[in-house]
């Protein structure tokens, strides 16, 4: 006996140590499938485009609403404004100037290290490119006015004076010196790589089957990237150095291209978000989605920055990328094995004392003995755990973390502690909501306690069966529409211009009451309350007529006898006697208001405004628009909360009354 | 004198039953309003409903109907096999679950039931962002199985409760002498139970395909390509799609959308509106 709880605890200690080296093995391999970082540093702006200076280390970022920031060691440097979103910017280290191409028409000129305008070259076009030749004498911007008007001008740097200017109907997508300074590159809509000289004749060009859309230049390369997702590298030749295609799963639009500094990782952005990483052989190694327009990239030694159009910038770390299969899977495995270890650490720890031990075995031995009930549940189990349960407590717990669609990893989560809670009072909409919600649930008990229990009285009095059995038909028939379909009905029905309530007051001479019913913040939440009009709740019909029917005759007929009159019946006998079902339905409408959006979803929208939000639609729109899971589940936690207080509270009045 | 009061209280019982009649003719028309407004706009032309809003159709456009089914039979198709494949499964694993509750006794079975129970007293919504996040993880995204399997999980809970109690109500003995002569439980639950509780699987099956039929948010939150998307959430894009233009092809597209319950609820009437109390009822 002795000898036994000696040998389990042996195993214990052991399964407790592999235990624990497996689930440290767990998060050092965990924190290398993160090739995405944040960076520590934000614009508060739509971020457009990027330029990375090596030489002091300072990442200037070009915005949408119209500002150039510069960041070192994480710190904002300086932020300067035009008057356009910043298209492209690039950098003249020798000389210390950041050349900025803008929307409203201008090039900026600024110095590095503290942003004093320096020169202001007016170009009068939406400039798309910007470019500076090596022995910075020339700047050169792409523009493009309208959809097919594009030009190509080229400045002197020293004076601002144009150089040349060329017309084109196709629209540029990109412009870039050649080294000599003499010629410059071009891509085009119509997937043309031209190398065009100063004088504006075409030396040379290169075809793609698709729209160019990007034109980069990452030492001696250029880089292209087309509309079906296929890029190219070439040479000042423009010879095709490297070429391959991205495996665009996902339909997303492809806007943007990048490399690393030593030209071997390739990203590629989408106007959805996705961004696709490719390494030296051109094979995808990378997929995932920030959930924002990427804009710009910029490379650094063998990582990349990458922007998007909001306020987001990352740093992927494309040579880790390579390995995150490899990583997770490790991660996978070890996860799987401590997750075994450490049960058989708590087996073996319960299996070394005697008495403890038997009781184990006792109950090992009944499971096997039922294990065919175990088997046959098997497949329930495994659809609660899934479905139900796995999610419930991931609920809980993430309800206070900063999980979002950006943030998705172990290692990206992070608790937050009540922040999320603290939200739903400062962002405001919850609190809309609400009072929307208290409104709905208020009116929505009364609907359920009056037109159907009336209904059902008055079915149950129909005298002959075949008369009963028809009206009871009758008013469930209805609710063969699906309540989407009904509520779509419904919008048409509150519609302004075509609606059956406003042509009916036209009708009537009532032109003065006619309305824009949802499209007006006083009436919206009142026209989602009288949606369904005239409230014949279906099931609750049907319930409280099975409630008069269990009653049973003799019950009424006595009564009868007594000379109750129907209405004293009514009151004093059946509405007692149906208690139980008008609480059942009461929770259930409870239960059911909190959680149903869709008919507000499909009149309204939460709109006009946040006219007719419910914390629902909030939840709805936080997991599937805005992606922010943290407090979609928050949100979750609170109705759970709500729901099971008025679920109780309910069940306790009625409780009392009888 | 005795006949005089009979007949008093007949013109009494009369008088209440023209009332009630009335009263209920008048609200099963406003409750039949929305119907009615649908049926009559989707044989409109658009000219008649924007002129003459209230005039029957002068000629039927059946062209609406064209236009919506051209638009929706994908959709409808699909939904209707995806739903035959999750009721199905439903059925078997409710069956199941339900059988080894009302005959089998082993260590945890109240737990586990219990466990099971309490997902009716949980709004699902409280997990709606984790099991979005896990549909795409496990590269369910877009596939039909992101619809059957979250609704099969969801439908069986009240299944389970159901046929537990259909299968309880069978003779006890009935199991025993099965296992007398030989049966397994795989036997005894297909031989004996599913043929005596058919009923209730009825009911149940009924029920589900009306939910899973009514789903609009968790398809439209997990399903991107069209051909893959069930009716409801395609009437709405279509719907969103066709702006003011098409008013008729709009409402034929809702008038479509309703067909398939409108045939089960005629065929199977008793058990709908079984299935729809189910709930209530037992739960």
């Amino acid at each position: 006996m002795k000898k036994t709880n000696n040998l389990w605890r042996i195993v214990t200690v052991i399964s407790l140590i592999l235990a624990v080296c497996s689930l440290v093995g767990v998060r050092y391999f965990g924190e290398k499938t993160e090739g995405v970082e944040d960076v520590t540093y934000a614009t508060g702006n739509q971020n457009n485009c990027l330029c990375y200076d090596d030489t002091q280390q300072i990442m200037y970022v070009g915005t949408h609403d119209n500002f150039l920031i510069a960041f070192q060691e994480g710190q904002e440097l300086f932020r300067v404004s035009a008057g356009g979103p910043f298209s492209e910017v690039t950098l003249d280290q020798e000389n210390h100037l950041i050349y900025a191409g803008n929307e409203d028409g201008n090039i900026y000129v600024y110095d590095m290290s503290d942003g004093t305008l320096q020169q202001q070259i007016e170009v009068q076009r939406r400039i798309v490119s910007i470019t500076v030749s090596s022995d910075h004498s020339k700047v050169a911007v792409a523009t493009s006015t309208g959809s097919s008007k594009a030009n190509i001008l080229i400045y002197s740097t020293a004076d601002g004076s144009e150089i040349a200017n060329h017309k084109y109907t196709v629209s540029i997508a990109g412009v870039k010196f050649a080294e000599d300074g003499e010629s410059l590159f071009s891509v085009n809509k119509r997937g043309e790589i031209c190398r065009i000289a100063i004088d504006g004749s075409e030396l040379n060009s290169y075809e793609t089957n698709f729209a160019a859309l990007s034109l980069i230049r990452q030492n001696d390369l250029l880089w292209t990237v087309c509309k079906d997702g296929s890029y190219y590298a070439l040479d000042e030749s423009l010879n095709v150095v490297r070429k391959g295609c991205v495996q665009n799963t996902v339909s997303a639009t492809i806007v943007s291209i990048g490399t690393d500094e030593a030209n071997e990782h390739v990203i590629v952005g989408t106007s959805e978000g996705y961004f696709f990483i490719m390494n030296g052989a051109d094979q995808q190694v990378y997929m995932a989605d920030v959930g924002t327009k990427i804009t710009g990239f910029a490379g650094v030694g063998n990582e990349i920055y990458m922007a998007g159009l909001a306020d987001l910038i990352k740093l992927v770390h494309v040579d880790n990328l390579e390995n995150i299969a490899t990583n997770r899977l490790i991660a996978n495995v070890l996860r799987i094995a401590g997750i075994i270890l450490l049960s058989v650490t708590v087996i073996a720890l319960v299996m070394s004392f005697g008495r403890s031990r038997s009781y184990i075995l006792h109950l090992l031995k009944e499971i096997w003995k039922h294990r065919m009930a175990y088997i046959m549940l098997l497949p329930t189990l495994l659809l609660i755990y899934f479905f139900n349960y796995r999610g419930i407590a991931t609920a809980f717990i993430r309800a206070f973390t900063n999980w979002s669609k950006t943030n998705t990893s172990l290692a990206q989560i992070d608790f937050v502690g009540l922040e999320n809670f603290g939200r739903m009072f400062t962002e405001g909409y919850f609190l809309i909501g609400m009072k929307n919600l208290v409104l709905l649930m208020v009116t929505g008990i009364i609907k359920v306690l009056t037109m159907p229990l009336v209904i059902a009285w008055l079915v149950y009095n129909i005298s002959g069966g075949k008369r009963k059995y028809l009206h009871r038909f009758l008013f469930v028939l209805p609710i063969v529409v699906p309540g989407v379909i009904s509520a779509m009905t419904w919008q048409k029905i509150y519609d302004p211009s075509i609606g059956l309530l406003n042509e009916v007051l036209g009708a009537l001479h009532l032109e003065s009451l006619q309305h824009v019913w949802l499209g007006d913040s006083k009436t919206a939440i009142w026209a989602v309350i009288f949606m369904g009009f005239p409230f014949v709740h279906a099931m609750a019909f049907l319930v409280y007529y099975g409630g008069f029917l269990n009653i049973g005759r003799d019950v009424e007929e006595s009564a009868m006898i007594d000379g109750a009159t129907r209405w004293e019946m009514f009151w004093k006998i059946q509405l007692p006697l149906i208690r139980p079902q008008i609480s059942i339905m009461v929770t259930l409408q409870i239960i059911g208001t909190m959680q149903d959006f869709n008919s507000i979803f499909i009149l309204t929208g939460g709109g006009p405004g946040t006219a007719t939000y419910v914390p629902a639609l909030e939840l709805y729109l936080n997991v599937a628009q805005f992606g922010r899971y943290g407090y979609a589940c928050a949100l979750g936690v609170i109705l759970f909360v709500f729901t099971m207080t008025a679920t109780l509270i309910s069940n306790r009045l009625t409780r009392e009354k009888e | 004198m005795k006949q005089k009061k009979i007949s008093q209280k007949l013109i009494r019982e009369i008088r209440f039953q023209s009332i009630i009649e009335i009263l209920m003719l008048l609200v099963m028309f406003f409750a039949f309003v929305p119907v009615i407004v649908m049926l009559i706009m989707s044989f409109k032309t658009n000219w008649e409903i924007y002129n003459d809003f209230f005039a029957l159709p002068k000629n039927i456009a059946w062209n609406n109907y064209f236009v919506a089914f051209g638009k929706l039979s994908t959709n409808m198709i699909n939904t209707l096999c995806v739903i035959a494949v999750a009721v199905a499964l439903t059925l078997i694993v409710a069956g199941l679950s339900g059988y080894v509750f009302a005959t089998m006794e082993f260590p945890g079975k109240n737990l586990i039931y219990m466990l099971i129970l309490a997902l009716m007293m949980i709004p699902g919504i409280l997990y709606l962002a984790p099991n979005y996040s896990l549909i795409q993880r496990y590269g369910l995204y877009n596939t039909r199985w992101a619809l059957i399997l979250p609704w099969i999980s969801g439908g069986q809970v009240l299944g389970i409760l159901l046929c537990r109690n259909a299968i309880e109500a069978l003779p006890k003995d009935l199991f025993e002498a099965a296992k007398i002569e030989g049966c397994n439980e795989i036997d005894s639950l297909v031989r004996i139970a599913v043929p005596l509780a058919k009923p209730m699987l009825s009911t149940i099956a009924v029920m589900k395909l009306v939910d899973y039929y009514n789903d609009f948010i968790w398809p439209m939150m997990v399903i991107e390509t069209n051909s893959k998307q069930v009716i409801t959430v395609a009437v709405k894009v279509f719907t969103s799609s066709m702006g003011s233009t098409e008013i008729g092809s709009m409402f034929a597209g809702y008038v479509i959308a309703t067909i398939p319950l409108f045939i089960l609820f005629m065929f199977t009437s008793r058990l709908y509106m079984e299935g729809m109390t189910a709930g209530a009822v037992k739960g």
